[in-house]
């Protein structure tokens, strides 16, 4: 019998924020887990938007291959192979909770819980923690199982409860939440099976925290999550044809807010780092790569995995799911994708550093300046996704970690050789598999059309 | 009437129209009131059913799903708002009558007429469509009237496409026996039209609607072997057609700067005050209305691409011959073979002396847009 698997992916969680020397949430249980689990501290999301990294996780591909392009969000490619067609050629059941917004997107299976569908924002404390625990203990899933958890809690916008907001939890909100969903973490692991279970925990891309802590400096531009809560509901009950008058007052109070943060923050001395966090606003045009939004935590832990492993080496969120199927065992020879296994990594042996493709997830309100880029452990270049002359990044991560310092322009012998990695990847990465798929009755009507018309 | 009504819009595509023969017609270059005449609009398929997705959604093809006749069921209609959609959406009752369920996007239309292939009357029968659509209007409700007349591509399809395949030497050898079926059927077409011009005039529907008249795209009359009719190539003969848009208020003028069909919707918009719904995807096309204001104006490059048969029988599913042109060059990638052709418009209009690899800088600079446009 293969093991059961729990997935659990947490929205808008920072890899360092997850572990190290840059968090200050309070949080016993993931800090157990990564005890007893195997951590890469280095895991690069393959886009800094939910969709996009959805469509490489579950596939092993590079986003723009899936056919779920971030510009319009289509279907995935009928033709690719995800991994949970090939889990449930292994018997596999599926179960989840999981955003509203993701049937139209062809990436799923068929849940066999009804009521996996929640409202983004659905809190862990709010009820779904005890949907997804009361699951677990129903004794009613069916063996081996793959259960897919998605937690918004950490997106924005971020709610609190009293009782976590407070400087012992965290010193942003952001952190606070975090120690916050622990507890809930923990009463799911206690749940578990770790023998016969796989938990993978991971996120989907990281985020902007708008507050700054340091011996110098104490602020904090964090929004008020519940108000922002209620705006939201209420924007929702504006009728369609409102809706464009209803997103020109968005970008009107955008404005307003831009340059009361700039008021509030031009007599400091930040770091570039530091500023970006503070003045980010969703409806910012032009979108980054750095790596607060795209080095996302991820644990490996229970069957079959090594326990107090930490792995430093770059390694892609696209490589997940082919780790998975060679910790429970299951030979698959038959796609071609562009992750690679991690269990030699995980069992201390070696294996090749790639280099991480990324892209920006667009806007769809605004035209927005996305950028698509390539990450090594010593280098992130990123640039503008349709011009290679234009915006372009260039940080050396081994000496500027936060990124600081774009050293494009007095590195160009760099710069080109990041290129050359990018259009390497974009050019002879596994072969694009045909991007449509054309119904036999609707070819019929086409082709008799066609006919009736003179063309066949 | 007592609410306050927009403008009308009828739109009345002519199937097939080469631009030669637009030109010197006096019945499209007519003497009405308010008639803008744009003699260099790009379509971007040389062919009804994707060159009118183009147009009705102001987006190419390859962003809005209708790249080819196979995709005529993948447009994206939940990204992409049509004409139709917006005219409906502020109250219009619309109305299309049409030769093919392919040609145009259904969605939006109050009525979606197909009329039967026997069909040979089509002045009478859109008359008729145009005094019920003045009755309606007269009761209060604007409307959107789109009719498509395809005797031009009928007759081409029983002369041309059943008696002679793309490398027919019967039928590239005759050029002046193409020219003369052509004309015929342009004749034909010209009658037509001016049926309808004088029922709307009957009507007394000028100061009350716009009128846009176009050609989804031209047709060969034997210029390059390979291509009889249209669909297989990127040549101005299909590419370069003409639209003439007609508001009272506008001073009768031809303008020769290049535009492309898939400006004609947002200008509609632009013109009727309806603005673009910002829950759909962005429109590759602008509005006209700088240009026909005589205000700046930048001419865009316009992306084309069809999916050539080659020595099939059938166009095949995905586009393979891909163009962009400005009003001096026009750069063509042959996909199938990986060949690239590049003319210079303005001295060899014909396309006939192709300049690729001779060492000009727009080489270059036009299949970078090319690729651009291809990923878009």
């Amino acid at each position: 019998m293969k093991p059961n698997i729990l997935f659990l992916l947490i929205d808008t969680f920072r890899a360092d924020k997850f572990f190290g020397k840059e968090k200050t949430s309070c949080t016993p249980n993931i800090d157990s887990f990564i005890k007893n689990g195997s951590y890469f501290n280095q895991a690069i999301s393959c886009g800094d938007g939910t969709i996009l990294s959805w469509s490489g996780l579950f596939t092993g591909l590079h986003p723009f291959k899936t056919g779920i392009k971030s510009q319009g969000y289509k279907k995935i490619n009928p033709n690719i192979t995800s991994y949970f067609s090939i889990l449930k050629s292994q018997g596999y059941t599926f179960y989840s909770y999981i955003p509203s917004l993701t049937t139209s997107l062809g990436i799923f299976p068929n849940w066999k819980n009804d009521d996996y569908s929640f409202d983004a924002y659905w809190n862990l404390s709010e009820g779904l923690g005890k949907k997804i625990t009361d699951l677990l203990e129903s004794n009613t899933m069916d063996d081996p199982w793959f259960y897919y958890i998605h937690v918004e809690d950490l997106h924005f916008p971020i709610t609190l409860t009293k009782e976590f907001d407070d400087d012992k939890f965290g010193t942003s909100k952001y952190e606070r939440k975090i120690s916050a969903m622990d507890g809930w973490l923990g009463k799911i692991f206690e749940k578990i099976d770790l023998k016969n279970t796989l938990v993978i925990i991971t996120a989907d891309h990281g985020a902007y925290i708008k507050s700054v802590n340091n011996s110098n400096l104490n602020i904090n531009l964090e929004v008020n999550g519940e108000l922002q809560t209620h705006v939201r509901n209420l924007g929702n009950l504006i009728p369609k044809p409102l809706q464009p008058l209803k997103l020109k007052f968005f970008f009107f109070l955008e404005g307003i807010r831009k340059k009361r943060k700039y008021k509030k923050i031009q007599d400091l001395e930040l770091t570039p780092y530091e500023k970006r966090a503070l003045l980010w606003q969703r409806s910012d045009p032009e979108h980054f790569l750095y790596d607060e939004l795209v080095r996302v935590p991820l644990l490996f832990l229970g069957y079959n995995v090594k326990n107090n492993v930490k792995v430093s080496q770059q390694v892609s969120i696209i490589d997940i799911f082919p780790t998975i199927l060679d910790i429970i065992g299951i030979q698959n020879n038959d796609i071609n994708v562009d992750g690679q296994s991690l269990l030699p990594l995980i069992n201390g042996k070696q294996i090749s550093e790639e280099p991480v493709y990324m892209e920006n997830h667009y806007s769809i309100s605004i035209k927005s300046q996305d950028k698509i880029g390539v990450r090594t452990s010593q280098f992130k270049f990123f640039r503008d996704r349709d011009d290679p002359t234009k915006l372009v990044h260039l940080y050396d991560l081994k000496n500027d970690p936060f990124e600081n310092k774009n050293i494009a322009k007095t590195n160009p012998d760099i710069s080109k050789k990041m290129e050359e990695i990018l259009q390497n990847i974009l050019k002879n990465s596994s072969e694009l598999p045909e991007d449509d798929e054309f119904d036999e009755e609707e070819t019929k009507i086409i082709e008799d059309e066609l006919k009736r018309l003179g063309y066949v | 009437m007592d609410k306050k009504l927009k403008k009308n819009v009828i739109v009345i595509c002519i199937d097939g129209t080469r631009i030669d023969r637009a030109q010197k017609s006096k019945v499209i270059l007519n003497d009405l009131s308010g008639r803008i005449f744009f003699s260099n609009a790009i379509t971007y398929a040389p062919y009804t059913n994707s060159s009118m997705y183009a147009m009705f959604s102001g987006s190419y093809g390859n962003r809005n799903g209708c790249s080819s006749y196979w995709h005529s069921f993948k447009f994206n209609g939940t990204r992409f708002k049509t004409l139709t959609d917006y005219l409906h959406d502020s109250n219009y009752f619309t109305y299309a009558d049409i030769h093919s369920k392919l040609s145009i996007p259904k969605q939006g239309f109050d009525k979606y007429v197909v009329y039967d292939e026997s069909e040979n009357d089509y002045a009478d029968r859109h008359k008729d469509i145009i005094n019920k659509m003045k009755k309606l209007y007269d009761g209060g409700t604007n409307f959107f009237l789109y009719l498509h007349y395809d005797g031009i591509h009928k007759g081409i399809m029983n002369s041309v496409l059943k008696v002679y395949n793309n490398f027919s030497p019967d039928f590239f050898n005759n050029r002046l026996k193409n020219e003369r079926r052509y004309d015929d059927l342009f004749h034909d077409a010209e009658n037509y039209l001016q049926k309808l011009l004088d029922e709307i005039t009957v009507n007394d529907l000028w100061k009350d609607s716009i009128i846009l008249i176009l050609s989804d795209h031209g047709c060969s009359v034997g210029e390059k072997i390979g291509e009889r009719a249209y669909g297989s190539y990127c040549y101005d003969y299909t590419l370069k057609t003409f639209a003439s848009f007609i508001a009272l208020e506008f001073s009768k003028q031809e303008i020769s700067n290049q535009i492309r069909h898939i400006d004609l919707m947002p200008t509609i918009l632009d013109y009727l005050e309806i603005p673009l719904d910002l829950n759909y995807e962005s429109l590759d096309g602008h509005s006209l209305l700088p240009l026909i204001k005589n205000q700046h104006f930048e001419e865009s490059i316009a992306y084309s691409e069809t999916a050539n048969p080659l020595q099939g029988n059938a166009p095949p599913k995905k586009p393979n011959t891909k163009s962009v042109r400005t009003s001096k060059w026009k750069l063509i990638f042959n996909e199938h073979n990986n060949t690239r052709e590049l003319y210079n418009l303005q001295t060899d209009p014909s396309e006939e002396n192709n300049l690729i690899g001779t060492g000009l800088e727009i080489e270059n600079f036009l299949f970078d847009e090319l690729l651009k446009l291809q990923q878009n």
